[in-house]
């Protein structure tokens, strides 16, 4: 019984795509609307992860992708890819770009850094202290895995812990194979404990 | 840790570092994805277009030609294919300086059929500038620049004798078709020769053949001067292009390309007619015309036969004369002489010689040569014999094969004239 819900959930999601792709391919105001509310998030904190501290760039990279997603969703064949793995694809093509274009970022870059003189001007400025300081500690985290890490480790990583895809959806999204996206995933685990619980060695 | 609690941790630090989103980045997006189209997505044209353009890719590379090694022989088949063609037309360009060293584009247009007839016409900028017409025992000649034209007789040669050589025809078509000398005297005239053959991938191959020219320079080396160059189609032996260089500035400089060689064509009988334009001065020639089957006196020894075609004197008893020379070859004579003779004179009653005045002129193996007496005045004689030497007198007495002598010829009336020749010739106003 439980299998058949599932089956019926795995259904209902594959139709809710067609339609959904149906109606971006008809330019359908509704239909990006949708695209944006379901990924835009997923696509930004994927963003996020492999371009650490800059927020303005992530967002833009969110913007460019759903964009090109709208633009080739022609190519989108449902039989070879999940949509979130092709459009994760795509964001990852665009990220890549941006990183050779603009070297791999490291550190937290000033512009990503609010200044203290506005924390002030805040109306809860304590409880908002409080909460980038935590942000920009997360954040010293993921640009050191960034750093220690490569892209495409770091691009595993981060649809499989924060995404929870499959290591098949996330073969599909960077193209390597179940196997392969094991391997990196071990690999950039192993790596990430060295760093985040050097105690538990 | 296990895995799932560091999983959980690095979704938390993950998500902890990523901001909200701007309120403005929906608007943005929705902007983005609104003003963009999509594409009409069509992986079957652009595989078969991808396919298409590495079939055209390897099909242009199978066709670029690489060296095949050497064609021994190529020249002498090439001749002998053209003996076995009734015609050939060729269509050409060329370019040269002008007077005032611009470069002058001309277009060629050459026709010729095995009844020895041959036209070629040179334009330039669209009008005629020089055509040739030959054939038939006459030559018709025109030049646009200076407006002037010459029509010339000469003995047909007998049909009977053109079969005798097998060559013989394609002599013509080297002459029509080529510069320079014959490739048998190309190593006494500094010409060189290379027969070789390019190949393709799909197996097409082509043979070329490069006639060179090079002169002797100061310093012992050698200069390349001119160079041609025949594609034969090794299929049937037959020229498919000719291009001609010159050696400038250090390099070669394409000076002639074929557009194309058509062979066994129906030459037009408008062709062989040419309307003189107004305004042009035609000079005819018509020696031959009147001489050509006279027989004054005839003399052979082991290689040359000559016949006196001619024989007059002008009121000062300067000789003027017209001979047919024939080389004897196997005991037949050829109908091709590529030897002048050398000297020509003449002795008369009294012992006095006569000298030739001036350079022989000739139409093929007919030639025609004014003798003038050496004798001191009052010692005039009449002359009896006349002696042609086809070796340099320089080079001490001639082998008795190189000599030939026309003994007793009769005494040529005299004429009341400055110039015999000149009654041969008209000069009309067109």
């Amino acid at each position: 019984m439980a299998e058949s819900d599932a089956s019926q959930a795995s259904r209902r999601k594959v139709e809710g795509e067609a339609a959904l792709v149906r109606g971006l391919r008809s330019h359908e105001p509704e239909a990006c609307s949708e695209f944006y509310d379901r990924f835009a998030s997923r696509i930004h904190r994927f963003a996020a992860s492999l371009l650490p501290g800059d927020a303005e760039l992530a967002e833009e990279m969110v913007v460019q992708t759903l964009a090109d997603a709208v633009r080739d969703v022609a190519r989108f064949n449902p039989r070879r890819s999940t949509l979130s793995a092709w459009l994760y694809g795509i964001a990852r093509r665009r990220i890549q770009a941006e990183l050779r274009r603009r070297k791999r970022l490291k550190a937290v870059p000033e512009s990503a850094q609010i200044p203290l003189e506005s924390i002030a001007e805040q109306p809860d400025a304590q409880d908002m202290a409080s909460s980038l300081a935590a942000r920009l500690d997360a954040q010293r985290t993921v640009a050191a895995l960034t750093g220690m890490l490569s892209t495409l480790e770091m691009e595993v990583l981060t649809l499989h812990c924060v995404d929870e895809m499959s290591l098949k959806e996330i073969g599909q999204a960077v193209g390597r194979s179940e196997r392969a996206v094991h391997s990196l995933l071990c690999r950039a685990r192993s790596k990430a404990r060295e760093r985040l619980a050097p105690d538990e060695r | 840790m296990n895995d799932e609690r560091f999983h959980e941790n690095i979704a938390q630090a993950i998500e902890e570092a990523t901001p909200p989103l701007s309120d403005n980045v929906k608007e943005r997006a929705l902007a983005a994805m609104t003003r963009t189209r999509p594409v009409r997505w069509r992986p079957r044209l652009r595989f078969a277009a991808v396919g298409l353009a590495a079939v055209v890719a390897l099909i242009g590379i199978g066709f670029v030609p690489f060296p095949g090694g050497k064609a021994p022989g190529a020249w002498n088949r090439v001749l002998a294919a053209a003996e076995r063609m009734d015609s050939v037309h060729v269509a050409a360009f060329g370019w040269e300086k002008d007077k005032d060293g611009n470069r002058a584009e001309y277009f060629h247009d050459f026709w010729a059929s095995k009844d020895t007839f041959a036209r070629r016409e040179f334009w330039k900028d669209g009008e005629l500038w020089r055509l040739l017409i030959l054939g038939h025992g006459r030559s018709l000649r025109y030049d646009a620049d200076s407006r002037k034209a010459d029509e010339s007789y000469w003995p047909p040669a007998p049909a009977a004798d053109a079969l005798k050589q097998p060559w013989h025809k394609a002599w013509e078509w080297w002459q029509a078709l080529a510069v320079g000398p014959h490739p048998s005297s190309y190593d006494e005239r500094g010409w060189s020769l290379i027969e070789r053959r390019e190949t393709t991938l799909w197996g097409g191959s082509v043979d070329i053949l490069e006639a060179e020219l090079a002169v002797p320079s100061q310093d012992s080396g050698k200069i390349p001067k001119f160079k041609r160059r025949w594609e034969i189609d090794p299929s049937t032996d037959l020229p498919v292009s000719i291009d001609e260089y010159t050696f400038e500035d250090q390099r070669w400089v394409k000076t002639y390309w074929t557009q194309r060689i058509e062979w066994n064509v129906d030459v037009p009988e408008s062709l062989r007619t040419f309307e003189i334009p107004p305004g042009t001065t035609l000079t005819r020639y018509t020696y031959w015309k009147q001489n050509a089957d006279n027989v004054v006196a005839t003399a052979r020894n082991a290689q040359w036969q000559v016949v006196l075609r001619g024989l007059e004197a002008d009121r000062y008893g300067r000789l003027y004369i017209g001979y047919s020379v024939r080389h004897i070859s196997d005991g037949n004579a050829s109908p091709d002489v590529k030897t002048a003779p050398e000297d020509v004179f003449a002795v008369g009653d009294t012992g006095g010689t006569y000298e030739r005045h001036r350079g022989d002129e000739s139409l093929g193996r007919h030639w025609t040569t004014r003798l003038d007496p050496q004798a001191a005045p009052g010692r005039e004689a009449t002359p009896r014999t006349v002696t042609l030497y086809f070796f340099p007198r320089g080079r001490g007495f001639p082998d008795l094969d190189q000599v030939v002598t026309l003994p007793d010829i009769p005494p040529p009336p005299q004429q009341d004239t400055d110039d015999v020749w000149s009654k041969y010739k008209e000069v009309i106003k067109y």
